[in-house]
């Protein structure tokens, strides 16, 4: 779920962050089948 | 025939119990009957092949087969000076019947292997043996100055027990000197000692990585609804389900000088068209590759354990005031520990033994020990050596093993 409107800027930021992060990993995982 | 039906109640107590004694007895050896298959399977496939494995690394007694006259006499020699005429004599009429027999390679081979370049040395002095003269303690020598050496019959003697521990002393790059002293090989010939540090490195290194990359997706995926979890898991296990070749040779595609990756920083600048960095065939090269091969490892033991865990407990910890930091630390990772301790231990082991990869991405620098023992069991053919590694590599494992049981527990391993 995404982060609610009240969330600070550093939650967002850590929030999404996170997401690249893991988008990255799912990306390395994949990549060789890409 | 169940337990219940064998034990009659209108029975004397004794018959009861022998009764029911043999029913058990016969319900064990049923059971044990039924696993057999399994075992003798294991013991014939695993054990046996292992085991004698593992006593080639010690135990060589080719030479002592083919050469019997000077293997038994030269045990005699003290040691000091050279061997009698004896001795001699003994070695040449074993050398004209090894070369009859064509069997002088085999003791040449393995006299090679104690002391490096008397292959050539036995096999020319062999075609020659017959003509030889006695005194065989002057002809000899005059054929070839290393038989009056005192180190040629220092080795001759060692070679002659069929018990050894020269693989194992080669497999740590040290020698026997003629006196029966451990000693360090030349700088050069040096190799071994630095592969297994080598292949420890990596395989933590590979470790490490595969724990940090791992537990942001293994956490990403626990805290998603299933429906969701389930599709990225697809993208965990789709590596999972393709050949391991097929993406090792991928990897070449992706990492090669003119690949996809190096393409790419060109494209954004990074680096200029001549200076493309190397990024396979080295070290680099292995440890991407075994990282994505091996990572899938470390992800569903950890996904196991995370999504056991409640998410109740870490709300808990944040509403009594503790900082999100110091309730992911102090509560969420301790509760992860099993999948982290299985993940780890899974991908070390798996790693040290590795083998393919390095072969295909490793080129030069990034190959392993178990490449040089596949080296020494395919090429050099040199298998008491190949299996002292193996045995060396088997022993380090183990004691790995141990002392992860010390320090965690293998009961506290989950493995999904």
């Amino acid at each position: 779920m995404p982060p609610p409107s009240y969330a600070s800027a550093g939650e967002r930021v850590w929030y999404y962050g996170f997401r690249v992060l893991c988008g990255a990993i799912f990306l390395f995982l994949i990549a060789p089948l890409l | 025939m169940s337990t219940a039906e064998a034990v009659r109640s209108d029975a004397p107590p004794q018959a009861l119990k022998r009764q029911l004694q043999r029913a058990n007895r016969l319900a064990r050896w049923k059971a044990l009957g039924l696993v057999a298959p399994l075992l003798v399977f294991l013991l014939i496939t695993f054990i046996v092949p292992i085991v004698s494995m593992l006593t080639r690394s010690v135990y060589a007694p080719v030479f002592a087969d083919v050469m019997p006259q000077v293997s038994e006499v030269v045990q005699a020699w003290d040691g000091r000076g050279l061997p009698d005429e004896t001795v001699f004599a003994a070695l040449a009429a074993d050398m004209v019947a090894a070369r009859a027999d064509r069997t002088m390679g085999q003791a040449a081979t393995r006299m090679n292997y104690e002391m490096p370049g008397t292959r050539s040395l036995f096999m020319r002095s062999a075609r020659q043996a017959a003509q030889l003269e006695a005194p065989y303690s002057d002809s000899l020598p005059a054929l070839d100055a290393r038989w009056g050496s005192r180190d040629t019959w220092a080795a001759i003697q060692r070679v002659s027990q069929p018990l050894t521990t020269t693989f194992y002393l080669s497999a740590v790059d040290r020698t026997l000197d003629a006196d029966g002293a451990i000693v360090l090989n030349a700088e050069e010939q040096r190799l071994y000692v630095q592969l297994f540090w080598r292949t420890l490195w990596v395989s933590a290194l590979v470790m490490v990585l595969c724990l940090a990359l791992g537990f942001p997706i293994a956490y990403l995926m626990a805290h998603m609804p299933p429906a969701r979890a389930n599709l990225l898991m697809i993208l965990v296990l789709l590596p999972f389900w393709t050949s391991l070749l097929v993406r090792t040779t991928a990897w070449i595609a992706l990492l090669q000088t003119q690949g996809v990756l190096n393409d790419l920083f060109v494209w954004f600048g990074l680096v200029s068209e001549d200076g493309r960095i190397q990024l396979i065939y080295n070290q680099i090269g292995t440890i991407v590759a075994m990282t994505h091969i091996l990572l899938p490892f470390t992800v569903l033991p950890l996904y196991a354990v995370m999504r056991g865990i409640p998410p109740s407990l870490t709300r808990a910890a944040l509403s009594l005031g503790a900082s999100p930091a110091t309730a992911f630390v102090r509560v969420y990772l301790p509760l992860t520990a099993p999948g982290l301790g299985a993940g780890a231990v899974l991908v070390f082991i798996l790693a040290v033994g590795y083998y393919i990869t390095p072969a295909l991405v490793g080129g030069r620098t990034g190959q392993l020990i178990s490449n040089l023992i596949a080296f020494h069991m395919q090429e050099s053919l040199n298998w008491g050596l190949a299996a002292a590694l193996g045995a060396l590599l088997l022993a380090g494992v183990l004691a790995l093993y141990w002392l992860y049981d010390r320090l965690v527990g293998i009961d506290k391993m989950r493995l999904g």
